[in-house]
């Protein structure tokens, strides 16, 4: 299969699909008013906004833009909200939780207005750990839907939940054997279909769970 | 309102005889009550004599008062600022210092001088400051005899309850060592004189609240405050989320871990029955939890059914 081919479909299912949620989530807040749901809205948001760049960064001819960066943080600091806003109960710390967020939004969406200008990254080293902090994210968050899962409420959600970002984290594992290894052409895109998969399992999750 | 000459504040330099002072405003006191009509007349004439004497920014009187139904709340009887420092009222007439108020009231002893920190939340602590209030202190009061209720009629019947209160002194600069003792002598010493004007009614126990260590104190319904109860585990956006039915959605959606019962019925125009209803109902479906405003968990709505 053509690896640009899988790239562009990963990107077009992870920022579908991250609209969708973020769309739900955003119809679902008027009735329930919970800061839970806006957080969920700006992180996928943000999701889907990285992948739409990647996409445009790589597929429109003429325009160079570097969106690596604002693609690995901007995915890392949104899975990271939704991996704190798993441990906050109240609407306090939720609202707390959710100023951070709008925050930390203004510096994350200025990488992606300063693409064009971006450097690249100054070695693979800085670019391994930008773009594997977004698998450990997603690992934290497989954890802790996964220990509930098993100590406290056995719910679909929470299995699908688990299975979902196991599979994310594990497809941003596999990224890293291709920065540190030539023709890993193949595995990277076991690690698209992986994540993929994930994605899929994410959604099924969020509409039937 | 005629005080002594002489006065006491941390920033005097006069040397004063501690006991010639107290006596000379317990004299002043004592005439002045036989003016005076009601007990709230005598905490005006305390804070009064707190701000303008003791060099206080700011005295309050709190006092517990039960309703018709028993239910007890610490109440403001008296306020006074220091004019220089423009404090507007509601810095320190809130529910929010009402609830600390009623925690301090709970303990039955002074509240000890601390920075305000030591007392209220961050964000009033930060207002007070943000008005020079910088240290506070509670003087506490109680007895055996029955304070009536405020002069001005609230909007639910009161009643005589035994004397529980507390002078709430806020200070900008750390006070001088004497300050407070006097102060307490001074407050402990009105109680008396407040008994002999019949300010203060003798207790007839049986038929009135009464406070000891054991009882709880059981405020007012619509002093509860409403917090949601989320699991985040769950689905966020699942359809089970929402709830079945449009006044339950109206009510849960004003709810933010902030908001007392008083105020959810002012933002939905619920009553206080209706409201009652709704708030049993998201309990027992497990979408919400009652505190009081001490932080309390109300396990059992139905004591404040009355």
């Amino acid at each position: 299969m053509d690896t640009n081919l899988l790239a562009n479909l990963l990107n077009g299912s992870l920022c579908l699909i991250s609209l969708f949620i973020a769309v739900r989530a955003f119809v679902r807040y008027f009735q329930l008013r919970s800061p839970r749901l806006i957080i969920l809205v700006l992180s996928m948001s943000m999701i889907a906004l990285t992948a739409a760049a990647d996409i445009v960064g790589e597929n429109v001819a003429g325009m160079k833009l570097n969106t690596n960066w604002f693609l690995y943080i901007g995915q890392t600091v949104s899975f990271g909200y939704i991996f704190l806003s798993l441990f906050c109960r109240s609407d306090r710390s939720l609202r707390h939780l959710l100023l951070w967020q709008i925050i930390m939004s203004v510096p994350l969406l200025s990488l992606l207005v300063l693409s064009p200008i971006m450097p690249a990254f100054p070695d693979l080293t800085s670019q391994a750990i930008l773009s594997g902090s977004r698998g450990l994210i997603c690992f934290l968050i497989f954890s802790r839907y996964l220990s509930s899962f098993l100590t406290t409420k056995q719910t679909f959600f929470g299995l699908l939940m688990s299975i979902a970002f196991l599979a994310l984290s594990v497809g941003y594992l596999l990224i890293l054997f291709t920065l540190f290894f030539a023709h890993m052409d193949i595995v990277d895109q076991i690690g698209d279909i992986i994540r993929i998969g994930g994605l899929v399992v994410l959604l099924v999750g969020y509409v039937l769970g | 309102m005629r005080l002594p000459r002489f006065s006491l504040s941390d920033n005097t330099s006069l040397r004063w005889k501690e006991d010639d002072l107290q006596h000379a405003i317990l004299t002043q006191l004592s005439q002045a009550t036989t003016t005076m009509h009601h007990i709230d007349e005598v905490f005006q004439w305390l804070v009064y004599m707190a701000v303008h004497r003791f060099g206080v920014q700011a005295a309050q009187v709190w006092a517990m008062q039960a309703n018709s139904r028993g239910q007890l709340s610490p109440q403001l009887r008296s306020i006074l600022c220091q004019q220089n420092l423009s404090i507007p009222h509601v810095i320190i007439d809130n529910a929010e210092v009402a609830t600390v108020v009623g925690h301090l009231l709970s303990k039955r002893r002074h509240a000890r001088l601390l920075l305000v920190d030591g007392h209220f939340p961050q964000y009033r602590s930060l207002l007070l400051k943000r008005y020079g209030l910088y240290y506070c202190a509670g003087i506490f009061v109680s007895g055996d005899m029955l304070l009536p209720p405020p002069q001005k009629s609230e909007s639910t019947p009161q009643i005589a309850t035994p004397l529980t209160m507390m002078l709430l002194l806020f200070f900008q600069h750390m006070p001088h060592k004497d300050v407070l003792p006097s102060v307490d002598n001074i407050v402990t010493q009105a109680v008396p004189i407040a008994r002999a004007r019949n300010f203060l009614l003798s207790a007839t126990a049986p038929a009135n609240p009464t406070l000891s260590n054991t009882q709880p104190l059981h405020p007012a319904f619509s002093e509860l405050v409403a917090c949601r109860v989320e699991d985040p585990m769950s689905n966020p956006i699942s359809a089970a989320m929402v709830l079945p039915e449009a006044e339950l959605r109206r009510v849960y959606a004003v709810i933010n871990d902030r908001r007392d019962v008083a105020e959810l019925s002012r933002l939905t125009n619920l009553d206080l029955k209706d409201l009652f209803q709704i708030l049993q109902r998201l309990m027992s479906m497990q979408r919400i939890e009652l505190h009081e405003p001490a932080g309390r968990l109300v396990e059992d709505l139905r004591i404040f059914s009355r």
